[in-house]
């Protein structure tokens, strides 16, 4: 059976290491990382494996397939339109019987089956031992332990998958209780042919768990059955006490747990490894807060610092280019304009990547190591005064990284309301590229103090804005409930290969439009057209913002991207010395505005794509209004608090 | 077992143990919690709070889960 075309879909828990499998089965870049819920959407790929062609389908997280979230719904679709040859169950191995809960259900769906048993690297560090064969034994599917992050275990789990295509599904029976069991079999019986794409069996179950959409779908076709499961339901209802769902749940949890005590023991250590200590300081109820000022501390002063430090080595060793460049090619309008892109692709490399790349190191670092978890629970309390909860921070903090993905990541929260609150404070989070912007002028010229006065000023116009947001919008949040993933020690390759990816977006997104940008600043400046658009903008730069009136046309290209407004200054200005250009109190202006005015392009095409071109446009237009607002106050502020500038 | 036993979760301490007793929340935050394995007479243990009683960490069925203020007082347990 060679060259056949073969379908599979990974399907888990939230956080067990499907996109991990992914990425290394299809060499595509998925993101990952240690908290619950970074796919969003289903990813599709191929590996050519022994002669087949497989396809893999990467599927958002789920934790049950009924449908309280859309996600859910839409993953239990896709789980069946993609009609995979067999479902790859991937889960983590140190939380076994929560995750059976879900595998239960997903043999419900009748269809081939492998278990992939990730993590199994992290079970002797838990006291965990699990028997795999014999729970092969107990399901009847194949059962494989993996280390996905080092690629262990994959190609088995391939052979035995394909193994399977060939033979009929037999899963062993795995019956609930008696009342349970016996409601099922009579609407099994009554069940006639549905047009709906699932066994009988599960849209019997689900019946009973009161599923809206199965229901809704045999509202026409099958009125004596629905009218018999809500008989069957209130049976079951009168038996348990409590709802037919809860009571189905309950068996399922029963099952796994059932399941999960013939497979597993676990000895508890004796002494506290490194990371539940970690765990410990930074999850403390006192100490975690202090922990997490000194940990954004932390990175702020090592980027800012290496950050000048290799910005102004690469700035000396670069320093005589422009005149040999002259020398060399001479002096035309033609020259001026290549010079305008080389200059301006220069000062990319020497401001912008000196701390963007350490920046993006720490924060893969945190955000894989599962630090962002931590800060959702600690920060819960105070985002329940800005009307979302606890589960926001993590948008909120890898914004600081680039806001483009933080905007996706607001599916995480659970309601439309929460979403866009949570988005709209996203974007006010100053990403790395303006980091670039106050590291480089207000860090390097001011001083680090001044610069963390910055920062502290947006949180503070961001908290503000998340009060007065939740209040014109009211709606009570939802509840939290989130799995806390344990710590994991970051596979070092993982994170070189998001950093990687991060260069390569360097190199073939923003070093183009750099050198565009460059060449388009430099002609137009040889054109005469700098004048009348900085002209244009005069009002608002020079006047009331104070500053040279070529911010007009930084700012302009600062839409693009945010680093380019700087960039581009060192471009036009033939060096990296803003202090040539620009006095104390303009720099923190600039700075200050740049953080705040109108959202990068992409983050408007994010906000678009999440939330419409309406809140779009309000939250592009706000952004702007306020970043001149508050760049003219805090100007009037310091000149009457005589801020000494020269 | 009589009404008096029963306590909502947030007014267990640190390292305490208790048996998920009812969970008196809406139809879908209730069904969230069963299908992530906290149904009636499931062991729970208080892992960590933060201050002024807000959120809560606990381990249920081996592994950690947080739970916000307000879903956490919704659960009534009892004490073991
Ligand atoms: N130690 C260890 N960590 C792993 C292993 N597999 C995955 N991880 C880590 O587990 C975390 C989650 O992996 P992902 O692949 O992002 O999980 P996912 O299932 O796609 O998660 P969602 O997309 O959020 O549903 C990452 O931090 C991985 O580095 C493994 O075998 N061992
Ligand atoms: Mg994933």
């Amino acid at each position: 059976m060679s060259d056949q075309k073969i379908n599979i879909a990974l399907a888990g828990y939230a956080n067990v290491g499907k996109s991990v499998i992914f990425n290394h089965l299809t060499g595509l870049h998925q993101h990952i990382g240690n908290w619950p819920g970074k796919t969003i959407e289903k990813a599709e790929g191929t590996l050519h494996y022994k002669g087949h062609t497989i396809d893999v389908l990467d599927l958002p997280g789920i934790y049950s397939l009924s449908t309280y979230s859309l996600e859910e719904l839409i993953t239990r679709e896709y789980i069946i339109s993609a009609k995979p040859d067999f479902i790859v169950n991937v889960i983590d191995a140190t939380n076994l019987e929560r995750n059976l809960i879900l595998t239960l259900q997903l043999l419900e769906l009748d269809k081939p089956m492998i278990l992939v048993l990730n993590m199994v690297n992290l079970l002797k560090r838990s006291g965990i031992i699990i028997d795999f064969k014999k729970l092969e034994l107990i399901l009847g599917i194949p059962v494989i332990p993996v280390i996905a992050i080092q690629g262990k275990g994959l190609t088995e789990s391939l052979d035995r998958g394909i193994n399977l295509i060939s033979q009929e599904p037999n899963p062993n029976a795995l019956p609930y209780g008696k009342e349970v069991e016996d409601r099922i079999k009579q609407l099994c019986q009554i069940l006639q042919n549905t047009d709906l794409p699932y066994p009988k069996r599960f849209i019997a179950i689900k019946l009973l768990e009161k599923d809206a959409v199965i229901e809704k779908h045999l509202a026409q076709s099958n009125r004596e059955v629905l009218e018999k499961a809500q008989q069957l339901n209130l049976e079951l209802e009168k038996i348990h006490g409590h709802n037919s769902s809860i009571v189905i749940a309950d068996e399922r949890c029963h099952l796994a747990s059932q399941i999960a005590k013939q497979v597993m023991t676990v000895t508890k250590p004796e002494k506290i490894s490194a990371h539940e200590a970690l765990d410990i300081l930074t999850g403390h109820k006192i100490w975690g807060y202090p922990v997490m000022i000194a940990i954004l501390g932390l990175i702020f002063f090592t980027v800012f610092k290496s950050g000048n430090y290799i910005s102004s080595a690469i700035q000396q060793s670069l320093s005589g280019f422009q005149s040999y460049f002259y020398s060399v090619f001479g002096n035309s309008v033609l020259t001026a304009l290549a010079w305008g892109g080389i200059a301006s692709l220069i000062a990319l490399i020497e401001i912008a990547l000196p701390y963007i790349l350490p920046f993006y190191l720490f924060l893969f670092f945190l955000e894989d190591f599962g630090y962002l978890a931590r800060a959702a629970y600690l920060m819960d309390h105070l985002m329940h005064k800005l009307g979302i909860h606890g589960k926001a921070c993590i948008p909120l903090i890898l914004g600081f990284g680039c806001n483009v993905p933080a905007c996706l990541s607001c599916r995480i929260m659970e309601t439309q309301r929460e979403r866009f609150i949570t988005g709209l404070l996203t974007v006010f989070i100053p990403c790395s590229a303006v980091t670039v912007i106050v590291a480089g002028l207000v860090g390097k010229y001011l001083g680090i103090g001044w610069a963390l006065g910055l920062y502290f000023l947006v949180f503070l116009i961001i908290f503000i804005l998340g009060k007065v947001v939740s209040i014109i919008t009211p709606g009570e949040p939802t509840e939290l409930i989130m799995e806390m993933p344990s710590y994991k020690f970051p596979h070092i390759k993982t994170i070189a290969l998001q950093t990687w990816f991060q260069l390569k977006e360097f190199i073939y997104i923003a070093a183009p439009i750099v050198i565009i940008s460059g060449i388009i600043i430099e002609g137009a400046y040889w054109a005469k057209l700098l004048t009348p658009v900085n002209d244009f903008l005069a009002p608002i730069t020079v006047q009331w913002l104070g500053l040279p009136a070529i911010t007009g046309t930084l700012l302009i290209f600062g839409i693009l991207r945010k680093e380019l407004i700087l960039v581009m200054l060192a471009s036009i200005l033939g060096t990296a010395d803003f202090s040539k250009a620009l006095s104390q109190t303009q720099m923190l202006i600039l700075a200050l505005v740049s953080m705040l005015y109108i959202p990068c392009a992409a983050t408007i095409a994010a906000l678009y794509k999440e939330f419409g071109w309406q809140k779009a446009l309000l939250i592009t237009v706000f952004k702007i209004a306020l970043a001149i607002v508050a760049g003219g106050l805090v100007l009037r502020l310091l000149n009457v608090l005589n801020f000494h500038s020269f | 077992m009589t009404k008096e036993h029963l306590i909502n979760l947030t007014s267990l301490k640190k390292n305490q143990h208790a048996v998920i007793v009812a969970i008196t929340a809406g139809h879908k935050p209730a069904k969230r919690l069963a299908d992530m394995g906290l149904t009636p007479n499931t062991p729970i243990m208080i892992v960590r709070k933060t201050l002024f009683c807000g959120t809560i960490e606990v381990k249920v069925r081996g592994s950690n889960l947080i739970l916000g203020k307000s879903i956490a007082s919704k659960i009534l347990v009892k004490k073991i």
